[in-house]
């Protein structure tokens, strides 16, 4: 398999504070991963806020650096890229970002952002092909140019404005399209045509794709394989299915258990908890999730668990996973579908 | 071009910019043209008669040295604009230079310019300007406009730094790298235009500022030398004692020009303030007084009279809304964002309340609370809890039956607690206002019990609300809510800023307080699944009105009605692997709503009644169903995958875009931002 | 309150306040022109004597104040001065120094303005929130709006016109001073009421032309409060309306405006030079403009450091208080 995009032993610091009393909060915590060039997939990314997932979008879009560990494409560590090699990375991977009223520029038409790139770019030789390449993504997005092209953002739905993003992504024909929360902005009833959008991309043209969310339904929904992060840690990844309708981390059982389900013969169980109230004060240095857990043990504050492989699609970061063998190299690509 | 002139383009024009600029407008063309019909020489010492109060001859009459003040005037008026013209424009180039090169690149430059401009703005410039003006010798009106320049271009810098940081963060900055833009191009085709407003109001108020200061010292006897401005003839008025002697025809005529000027560009900057800060936009409307008349009232107290008659069957309903009627009222139009509703909750009902955004459900939360603000109205029908009609009752006596008797648990947007008071305080406030007769101690027993019913420690009682967690302040909104025991609570997607877990502890508890109340509950919300796992009931809305109403297992097992079934297939499920599907369009805009069934547009079973006749609300299985389908349908067919699939948005009628649907969501409080709230 | 921050804003204080003492050395120098023999010309012009060798006298001067030596030496010995509050000696009322010149002017400054500043801000920050208030009697727009737009007339032009129409016209108040030439100074009742009759004028300017500033910015920021969440879920509470517009709708849209209010505040003693050079009232305004007038370099800079130290002050105290109004702004880092 070769690599278009590949995240190894990434870690992002961020400071705080004065330098004698500087606060670290690690966003991205030691992931390993990787986007294959030859096969398409939609990865998912899920997790709550505070879970490290945004700053992993910015790491896979070379628009920060992690602290330690790389994020390489194809080969070229994305830190040291020569202008002209950077130029040709933004255009292979494309971004699709959460709130699709402030993705507009509020002075432009919406044509605006389906221009740029054409020109940039170098897509079009004429005018005219260049307005034919906008109408067909336009088309392939769902939408009728003629309805689309020549208006404001702000006259146009959430809808609609979220899927000329999609269609500009697709105009620089890029390889990969990280989409961090694409939906979540977007009324509930109109989500599924833009995910149904993101699916013909990967099935028909050959994009992968990382979706990035903290909605699991929509991840089991669109997803291959998914990683679940919990402050900044790979806390379980593998295959959607497996993960979301068996977990085996506690906390993506108690992700999992949390969704409200649409079926009234599965209700929550009366099991009413309190909000945690500051770790009691106890930071862990090891598993992220410790304060959080019913099965914590000593070990897990002191340090953080490996992952383990405990089926041939999934590896869960657990100590109560032990008896299985430890992932090799920390990548969970390698359980992947 | 045109794209500049759209920002200024139609509504955001205000009166007061109109009006401003006509006045500047008049005040140049005197300059300009008043030499045409003045004799100009007429401005040498000596020239008239002195001291001559205005007559035919002398329109403004003359000073005591011989001068005409009318030909002093139009002279003295160019003098003082090109200096504040001179003045602004310096010094707002400067600060745009400076303002852009420290957002913009910030980095160690952006420090040194902040601190230099910071240090500059604690040097008293009035003072500093008195030095200059009083050292050189023969000063000009140019130098004088290049040195308040100097001594101002920290002003315009600081509003353009602030602004280029807060553009440098939008979404479509990362956009616009994505799409290949270089970082110059970013700059100037990105960031520069949406500068335009705020480099506009920069220099009226840069204006504005030059020419107080140099007016000021002129008046004193500083600044220009040997031309005539607005200040020196205030200054040899005040030096030969006109005001003293009587003779307003001489010191007046400048300072009204002066005030005009100054009433001019402060017009013009309140006009531009629109542009700038689009949360003044609206107010005007605002206005209007929220207050129901007389005549309303009285008809409202008819109705409920003759409702409680006829509704004899239904004694033992807690809350009893009849034909319901809230509009919004606004100069795009109006339309009505509840229509025509009626529903009854029995005692201890939960009843989830779901739609699209834009559909009216917090619209008629609102209304049965009567909060409803401007430009909306509630312009009909009757809200009756128990029995009593919310809408007859004056201000002072529904004042009294808030959170008493109805209370709410707000959206948890994360603000919904004030800032600068501590919880206990707030609880405090809402306990006093109705327990009247409550000692301090037994006040902070309650609140000290609400709060551990809530799950929460009863030390965040001495906590501001920042100091909690998102969990945690919804929490205390339920407390609020709660600690009076009222007999109907309503919860407005008191979830949807929280996360998963979060959210299911948070309702979890809300569950519990509510049932040992024994408190009905409205809860609004667009989560399908958390309707389904909370309520009892359920009331579906589309467009302002109740399409389908009843018991949540009835209706979630068989959705009548082809909206409701339509939004339950577009909801993506973990318990099955099927296919989830868009329903295509958009809910209609309020101002625009189409005739007959409003969801005609977008239905696949629609037929030519559909798009003629209002359906009224029938009973079919066991619920209320407002769709002409019904009784001759027995059951809802399957929705033709063809018909939904790529319509998508697309599939709008012409004409009709959401902007009013933004608009009137933003009227009613929301941001603009509106699709996921509702 | 935490020892950084307050260590954290005092350096920053240092800072500032040092670069501007460093902008007004350097300003005046950069002015074509000998000062000193500049004020010296005047000074002899005044007195007549034309025997004197006015270049002598300067040199003269200059050794006693050390402008001859090299710049950087000036400016050492300029920072020393500032720090030990050691401004000189008035040139053309030799042998007073500055110090106690401003030290008899300033008090007159301190009390007419900030009395009034606090005045106009009171009043126009309720009226601005009143202006938004949606229970506000339309009568009260109908009423107010007319003084807003009076506020946008510059108050030295307001003071003009007050003075042609109480003091020259109705002559119900004197037309200028702090107090009557006549009168024996001494803290009893008939001293305080002349002060007062002569501040009115002033004041009411101040106050008449600064108002409308404050209630433009109350009224833009009770707009924002007003649609927050917080102020719906009071009015949900049952809250009396008074409570809700006091508690949760202005205690919030004050914020701002109180860092406002320092600046003006600091501002104060600056700004109303031309008021008190119209009324000719005894305080520090009067006293720079004669000191100009005069060219009497050393109260100048006197009265300009003053200033600095002044606003730099204000903001100071402003970062000192700002936490206890907003328990969101902590006074850690």
């Amino acid at each position: 398999m070769t690599e278009l995009l590949k995240v190894s032993n990434a870690s992002k610091m961020f400071y705080d504070g004065p330098i004698w009393r500087r606060q670290t909060t690690v966003a991205v915590d030691n992931i390993s991963f990787s986007i294959a060039d030859d096969r398409p997939s939609i990865t998912g990314v899920v997790g709550e806020s505070g879970s490290g997932k945004t700053t992993l979008a910015l790491l896979l879009l070379g628009y920060a650096q992690p602290s330690k560990g790389q994020v390489v494409y194809r080969g070229q560590d994305l830190a040291d890229m020569s202008k002209q090699e950077r130029f040709e990375f933004r255009r292979v991977v494309q971004p699709i970002f959460q709130d699709p009223f402030a993705a507009f520029n509020p002075f432009y038409l919406v044509d605006h952002v389906l221009q740029v790139p054409i020109k940039r770019f170098n897509l079009a030789s004429t005018e005219a092909e260049a307005e034919e390449l906008i109408v067909e993504a336009l088309q392939l997005v769902g939408l009728r140019p003629a309805e689309t092209l020549g208006r404001f953002p702000h006259q146009l739905s959430g809808g609609q404005r979220q899927r000329i993003m999609v269609a500009r992504a697709l105009l620089c024909r890029p390889q990969l399209i990280i989409a961090d929360e694409p939906v979540s902005m977007v009324d509930a009833s109109l989500r599924a045509t833009i995910l149904a959008s993101l699916q013909t991309l990967n099935r028909d043209l050959g994009i992968s794709i990382v979706y990035i969310t903290h909605d699991l339904t929509t991840a089991h929904q669109v997803c291959d394989n998914i990683i679940v992060m919990y402050g900044g840690q790979v806390v379980e990844a593998g295959a959607v299915g497996r993960v979301i309708r068996d977990p085996q981390h506690p906390y993506t059982q108690l992700l999992v258990s949390s969704i409200p389900l649409m079926d009234r013969s599965q209700r929550w169980e009366n099991q009413e908890t309190t909000e945690p109230t500051e770790q009691n004060g106890r930071v862990s240095v090891g598993c992220k999730f410790a304060p959080r857990c019913p099965h914590a043990e000593d070990r897990c504050w002191t340090s953080p668990p490996p992952l383990y492989q405990t089926e041939s699609t999934r590896a869960v970061a657990c100590v109560l996973q032990d008896n299985s063998p430890v992932l090799e190299g920390h990548d969970v690509t390698s359980v992947f579908l | 071009m045109n794209r500049l002139l759209r920002l200024f383009n139609s509504q955001r024009i205000t009166t007061n910019l109109i009006i401003g600029l006509v006045i500047l407008a008049i005040v140049i063309l005197v300059s300009l043209l008043g030499p045409m019909f003045v004799d100009m020489e007429l401005i040498e010492v000596g020239a008239v008669a002195p001291s001559k109060p205005p007559s035919a001859e002398y329109l403004l009459g003359t000073d005591s040295q011989g001068r005409d003040m009318l030909a002093v005037l139009i002279s003295a008026i160019p003098q003082t604009l090109k200096m504040g013209l001179i003045a602004g424009i310096v010094g707002v180039s400067i600060g745009l230079l400076l303002g852009l090169l420290s957002g913009f690149f910030g980095g160690p430059l952006d420090t040194v310019i902040r601190v230099f401009a910071d240090s500059l703005m604690t040097v008293p410039g009035i003072a500093i300007l008195l030095v200059i003006a009083s050292n050189i010798e023969s000063m000009t009106v140019e130098v004088m406009g290049l040195t308040v320049a100097a001594l101002a271009w920290m002003y315009p810098t600081r509003t353009i730094r602030s602004q280029v940081l807060s553009i440098r963060e939008r979404p479509y900055m990362a956009v616009a790298r994505a799409n290949g833009e270089s970082e110059l191009e970013v700059l100037f085709r990105e960031v520069m235009p949406n500068l335009v407003p705020y480099v506009a109001a920069s220099l009226v108020a840069s204006i504005n500022g030059a020419i107080l200061a140099t007016v000021g010292l002129e008046s004193l006897g500083l600044g220009a030398q040997n031309v005539h401005t607005l200040g020196t003839t205030i200054y040899w008025a005040r030096r030969y004692s006109a005001v003293l002697r009587g003779q307003w025809w001489w010191w007046a005529p400048p300072i009204i020009v002066v005030s005009l000027i100054f009433i001019g560009l402060f017009l013009v900057s309140m006009g531009l303030d629109r542009f700038a800060n689009p949360a003044l936009t609206g107010q005007g409307s605002a206005r209007t007084r929220r207050r129901k008349n007389k005549a309303q009232r009285n008809a409202a107290q008819l109705k409920a009279a003759a409702n409680h008659q006829t509704g004899a069957d239904n004694q033992s309903a807690l809350l009893r809304v009849d034909n319901l009627q809230v509009v919004f009222e606004t100069a795009a139009g109006s339309g009505p964002a509840v229509d025509n509703v009626s529903f009854s909750m029995q005692p201890g009902e939960r009843m989830g309340l779901v739609g699209e955004s834009g559909c009216g459900k917090t619209t008629m939360a609102t209304a049965i609370l009567s909060l409803v603000r401007p430009p909306g109205r509630i312009a009909g029908g009757s809200v009756q809890l128990g029995d009593i009609d919310l809408l007859a009752l004056r201000d002072e006596e529904l004042r009294k039956m808030r959170l008493k008797e109805i209370a709410l648990v707000p959206q948890a947007a994360m603000n919904s607690l004030n800032p600068v008071m501590r919880i206990s305080e707030q609880l405090a406030d809402a306990i006093r206002v109705h327990e009247t007769t409550l000692s301090q101690p037994e006040i902070e027993t309650l609140i000290r019990d609400s709060l551990i019913n809530v799950g929460l420690s009863p030390e965040v009682a001495n906590r501001y609300p920042h100091q909690l967690s998102g969990g945690m302040k919804q929490r205390v909104s339920i407390a609020i809510a709660t600690v009076l025991g009222p007999q109907l609570i309503i919860a407005d997607e008191p979830t949807s800023a929280l996360d998963v877990v979060v959210q299911q502890r948070v309702m979890l508890t809300l569950g519990r307080v509510q049932k040992e109340l024994g408190a009905a509950m409205i809860l609004i919300g667009h989560d399908m699944g958390l309707i389904a796992q909370f309520s009892d009931t359920i009331g579906v809305l589309y467009a302002g009105k109740m399409v389908e109403r009843g018991d949540i297992d009835t209706v979630l097992n068989e959705p009548c009605h082809p909206y409701t079934r339509l939004l339950i297939d577009s909801l993506p499920k973990l318990e099955s692997e099927s296919e989830f599907i868009g329903i295509p369009g958009l809910p209609p805009a309020l101002f625009n709503r189409p005739g007959g069934c409003s969801f005609h547009p977008r239905c696949p079973f629609a037929f030519e009644r559909c798009m003629a006749e209002t359906p009224e609300p029938q009973l079919v299985k066991g619920r209320q169903v407002a769709c002409h389908l019904y009784p001759d349908l027995g059951q809802l067919p399957p929705i033709p995958i063809s018909s939904v699939v790529v319509a998508g948005d697309g599939a709008l009628p012409t004409g009709i875009v959401d902007k009013t649907t933004t608009d009137a969501n933003t009227a009613n409080g929301n941001t603009a931002t509106g699709e996921a709230q509702s | 309150m935490s020892i950084t921050y307050v260590l954290q804003r005092i350096a920053q204080l240092i800072l500032i306040v040092f670069i501007a003492i460093t902008i007004n050395f350097i300003l005046p120098r950069m002015i074509p022109g000998d000062p000193i023999e500049s004020a010296l010309t005047t000074k002899i012009a005044i007195s007549g004597n034309v025997s004197v060798d006015v270049q002598k006298v300067a040199e003269a001067y200059r050794q006693k104040f050390g402008l001859d030596k090299p710049l950087w030496q000036q400016y050492l010995n300029y920072l020393n001065d500032v720090l030990h509050f050691e401004f000189g000696v008035s040139l053309v009322k030799f042998p007073e120094t500055v110090v106690s010149q401003i030290r008899s002017a300033l008090p007159w400054t301190i009390t007419l303005m900030m009395v009034s500043t606090i005045t106009a801000f009171l009043v126009g920050s309720i009226l601005g929130a009143l202006f938004v208030w949606p229970s506000t009697p339309r009568l009260f727009h109908v009423l107010v709006s007319p003084f807003m737009l009076l506020s946008t007339i510059p108050f030295f032009l307001l003071g003009i016109i007050l003075l042609s129409i109480f003091a020259t016209e109705l002559r119900i108040f004197p037309p200028g001073g702090g107090f009557s030439p006549t009168l024996i100074r001494g803290f009893n009742m008939e001293t305080i009421l002349d002060i007062l009759h002569h501040s009115i004028l002033p004041a009411l300017s101040i106050i008449l032309g600064s108002m409308g500033a404050w209630a433009l910015g109350m009224r833009a920021m009770m707009i924002t409060v007003l649609g927050e969440d917080y102020v719906t879920f009071a009015e949900a509470k049952g809250l009396h309306p008074r409570r809700v517009f006091l508690w949760y709708g202005m205690r919030n849209a004050m914020l701002p405006q109180v860092t406002q209010l320092a600046l003006a505040l600091g501002g104060v003693l600056g700004g109303t030079v031309l008021v008190e050079a119209i009324f000719s009232y005894p305080g520090i305004g009067t006293l720079l403009f004669a000191a100009i007038a005069t060219k009497d370099y050393f109260v100048i800079q006197g009265i300009v450091l003053i200033l600095i130290f002044a606003l730099a002050g204000a903001l100071f105290i402003i970062d000192m208080i700002y936490p206890l109004l907003d328990p969101r702004i902590r006074y850690t880092d």
